[in-house]
């Protein structure tokens, strides 16, 4: 399974430990949409922090940043840059 | 049925009910004609007592107070805490309508009327056990002789040393700790004449924490202080909340069956710590220390969920001064006076002491009235009708801030109180007319209150967590059934219900199995 199938999975996981069980697309909205909320954003960004190193402390943090798969994507490669590491 | 069909939903049942989490157990076959096939669904009430203990459980608990702890500094690391004015960083403080920042007006009148009641007590040793980045500490402190804050998020911790920096103020009788709000070591007894708890307790893991929080508040408190404990949110009008913030997130073609299903959602998975203000009188009982126990819908002309919703509690430690007044009340239900009735009451005869019971309440009255449309829907009632109806209601409640301004203006102290716990959020008030002294003590009135049927404090507050337990019950009985039996009596779907539903003759009904309750965990 790669990095990105996990974070699907993982959402999957906490939208049904919701009782959510209704599908999700790469686009789909899960915090700011109220399908989430601030307690299951706290265990994305410590999954996003063990797996894939990024430093909140660095990108600053906000919902968006994490509100959905395409954004999540966004933020790992923008937390990868060379640029930012410069 | 064929008996080897009804062999194996008594296996599968046998093998459900084997599970600790399991109190009752029922299987049936549901058929499917179009794929010729049937498909085992199976049925629990949960043992809520093993709910309630995988809660309680330490490591539990400690988890979910991290979670907080990471979601306020998380709060911290966003561009609204960079650009926050030095002794205003109102960071992390959304509204659950439009889940953006409640507006900076709406917070300074928050903050404005919590620091002028706790300065209304004269304190000179605060204690306040989670003051975050410092909106009530900031504005009192240093007219204070010594002021302890405690907070457990590190970096919410450090922004607010990097404003008594910008500040530059004399900071010297500060002392600000990092810790859990259960941590009171290093307090000798009586060492505060305040306490201070103030939006903090939602975020406590439940309400056992909260009590034992209280307990030794209780005991590091000075007789004659008080303990002040603001922006609870009420149980009592949880359910009102949630039709509320429901309704107005809502599309306008929505079915009222499917907000109604929403609003119960939203508080079966509540993840903060509701309060009943029953709790505080549940806990007098336990503590004899607190002498008083006041309890206020909030103070604020801003129409906003911490008006509508939460309320502020003091608790007095010590022995009161006298016993209650003598008051003849007024009922509002059965005599609805208008704000100018009551005005036009102060000003004509000009009584000592007016009380009014049961008083409607403005700020919820459309709530009230969209609770009430959501009880019994009909099938196709949308959301855009009801809003239509509510916007055409002719308001009949008295908001408690006009209640405040007719006092100002007409010199007479008015205290209001929700101790009567009621779900419409209806309240009592009594003004007592002012002397020259503008300094007068409250009046010590028997404040209606609800039989309490127990002093068990975990009664009156709801189980942050407990929805999501039940989730992960489920599919721990799923994975139980795995183990133990073959892949032809796994259950295609396990539905949680709170009773299993039964026939006439007082045995399970099978296929109203398979109708009850939609929130079912898919096998697999």
């Amino acid at each position: 399974m790669d990095r990105i199938e996990e974070i699907r999975v993982f959402f999957k996981k906490l939208l049904a430990l919701r009782g959510d069980r209704q599908s999700f697309s790469d686009q789909s909205s899960l915090f700011l949409s109220g399908r989430l909320g601030s307690v299951e954003a706290v265990e994305v960004v410590v999954l996003l922090e063990e797996k894939f190193g990024i430093d909140f402390t660095e990108t600053g943090f906000d919902e968006t940043q994490i509100d959905s798969i395409d954004a999540i994507q966004l933020l790992i490669r923008t937390a990868k840059s060379p640029s930012r590491a410069e | 049925m064929h008996d080897s069909q009804l062999a194996k939903l008594r296996e599968l049942e046998a093998t459900l009910l084997a599970h600790q989490g399991v109190r009752q157990a029922a299987a049936a076959f549901r058929e499917d004609a179009n794929l010729r096939t049937s498909n085992l669904v199976a049925c629990i009430v949960p043992d809520e007592n093993y709910i309630s203990r995988a809660l309680a459980d330490p490591d539990n608990q400690e988890k979910r107070v991290y979670k907080w702890r990471k979601t306020f500094d998380l709060a911290q690391l966003g561009k609204q805490a960079g650009a926050s004015e030095p002794g205003f960083n109102i960071a992390g403080w959304n509204s659950s309508y439009t889940r953006m920042p409640i507006p900076a007006d709406q917070m300074l009148e928050w903050v404005d009327l919590t620091v002028q009641e706790i300065l209304s007590f004269c304190p000179r040793e605060i204690l306040e056990i989670g003051c975050g980045t410092g909106l009530l500490l900031l504005r009192i402190a240093r007219g204070v002789r010594r002021y302890v804050g405690m907070d457990f998020a590190p970096t919410v911790l450090g922004k607010l040393k990097q404003q008594m920096l910008e500040i530059g103020a004399d900071w010297n009788g500060v002392t600000l700790l990092e810790r859990s709000a259960d941590n009171f070591e290093g307090f000798g007894d009586a060492s505060f004449d305040t306490i201070v708890l103030n939006s903090v307790l939602q975020h406590f893991p439940s309400a056992a924490y909260l009590a034992k929080v209280l307990e030794e508040a209780c005991r590091v408190v000075k007789p004659g202080g008080r303990i002040f404990v603001g922006d609870v949110r009420n149980l009592a009008l949880l359910d009102l909340y949630a039709a509320s913030v429901e309704l107005y997130q809502a599309p306008p073609h929505m079915k009222l069956i499917e907000l109604r299903q929403r609003a119960f959602r939203r508080t079966e998975f509540e993840e903060q710590l509701v309060i009943s203000p029953a709790f505080f009188m549940a806990l007098q009982r336990r503590i004899p220390k607190i002498s008083k126990v006041e309890v206020r819908p909030k103070r604020g002309r801003c129409d906003n969920e911490l008006t509508r919703f939460r309320f502020n509690v003091t608790l007095h430690v010590g022995t009161p001064s006298s016993g209650p007044v003598a008051l003849s009340w007024l009922d509002w239900v059965e005599q609805p006076l208008t704000l100018q009735n009551i005005a036009e009451l102060l000003r004509d005869q000009k009584p000592e002491l007016l009380a009014i019971k049961r008083i409607g309440n403005a700020r919820i009255e459309r709530d009230m009235h969209a609770l009430a449309a959501l009880e019994n829907p009909d099938d196709q009632d949308t959301v855009d009708d009801l809003r239509k109806r509510l916007d055409t209601l002719v308001p009949r409640a008295i908001d408690p801030g006009n209640l405040w301004s007719v006092g100002e203006e007409l010199r007479y102290r008015v205290n209001l109180s929700w101790t009567s716990c009621r779900s419409d959020g209806s309240y009592e008030a009594v003004f007592q007319k002012m002397g020259p002294d503008e300094q007068l003590a409250g009046p010590i009135v028997d404040w209606p209150r609800p039989e309490l049927g127990s002093e068990d404090v975990e009664r009156y507050a709801n189980m942050p967590g407990r929805a999501v337990q039940r989730q992960r019950l489920a599919d721990q009985i799923l994975d139980h059934c795995k183990s133990r039996l073959s892949n032809d009596l796994w259950p295609e779907a396990l539905i949680l219900l709170d009773a299993l539903p039964l026939a006439a003759d007082g045995t399970i009904d099978r296929q109203a199995v398979l109708q009850a309750g939609d929130a079912f965990v898919q096998g697999s």
